[in-house]
């Protein structure tokens, strides 16, 4: 079994879902289709390299969590990087869309992203999360930190 | 415009609704007096029975915690999946979830969550 990853903090990934909700709501109320995958880069860099290389992860943690107190509760990294994967599927999803002139099925897939990470910033609930935690169980896989 | 804030404001409300529905419970529990199974229970006068998940990242530390509070305690872990019906039971919807037993396995206290166990225990953080 992999030896379990470092916990971090949880409002680092849910700054960074209410940053892309926002922005992706904005694009949406604006008409930006580039908003799409702007966002899946950005989340791309997240999932793929480590919160270093996402850039509001980053910002949180080198801006704003220093000004925070301690967390008082910590989370195993993998579920939130899975979620974050999702939403580069959907986004990118929905960068072909856009690209392919069907702009309807393009913010469908984007409003989608929105809303989940909406809803992740705002309770904590993480829809990704929780499919990783599913499929994680099934395997036995333990995250206990 | 207009349609795209309509569109916008029914999503939010969806997203309110379901927040609202998922928010999270009470830091306490309506547990006390009931009883745990003795398998859970230990040879001390109490035992601090520590409801997990596989996720749970602070549970560990709140353990580890306990153990160096109360040495003259037992203290366990339980997972919540694989003690569901003792987890529905006593109300445990959040991880971890502290119970406090006695020899006989009767509940006397409930700290759900890592901030009523740190709490609890005069703890300035438990990272």
């Amino acid at each position: 079994m992999a030896e379990a990853p470092t916990p971090i903090d949880p409002r680092g990934p849910r700054f960074n879902q209410a940053v892309l909700a926002t922005a992706l709501v904005v694009g949406f109320l604006l008409d930006l289709p580039a908003v799409a995958p702007v966002f899946a880069v950005v989340l791309l860099l997240g999932a793929a390299l480590g919160p270093r290389y996402g850039p509001f992860l980053r910002l949180y943690a080198e801006v704003i969590k220093p000004r925070l107190a301690p967390p008082t509760e910590m989370e195993d990294p993998r579920p939130p990087r899975f979620a974050a994967a999702v939403g580069v599927a959907f986004l990118g999803s929905a960068s072909i869309a856009f690209l392919a002139g069907a702009a309807g099925l393009g913010w469908a897939l984007t409003l989608v992203v929105a809303a989940l990470a909406a809803l992740s910033a705002v309770t904590g609930l993480c829809v990704g999360c929780e499919i990783y935690a599913l499929v994680a169980r099934r395997r036995g896989l333990t995250l206990t930190a | 415009m207009l349609t795209r804030l309509v569109v916008v404001a029914v999503l939010a409300a969806v997203v309110a609704v379901v927040a609202w529905r998922a928010r999270r419970p009470a830091d306490t529990t309506d547990a006390a007096g009931r009883r745990v199974p003795s398998e859970l229970v230990g040879d001390t006068d109490r035992t601090w029975i520590v409801f997990s998940t596989p996720f749970c990242a602070t549970c560990g530390p709140v353990e580890e915690q306990l153990r160096q509070r109360f040495p003259e305690h037992d203290v366990r872990r339980a997972d919540v999946e694989q003690w569901a019906a003792t987890a529905i039971d006593l109300g445990v919807r959040r991880a971890p979830t502290v119970v406090r037993v006695d020899r006989a396995g009767s509940v006397d206290l409930v700290l759900a969550g890592p901030d009523a166990v740190r709490g609890h225990l005069g703890l300035a953080a438990l990272t």
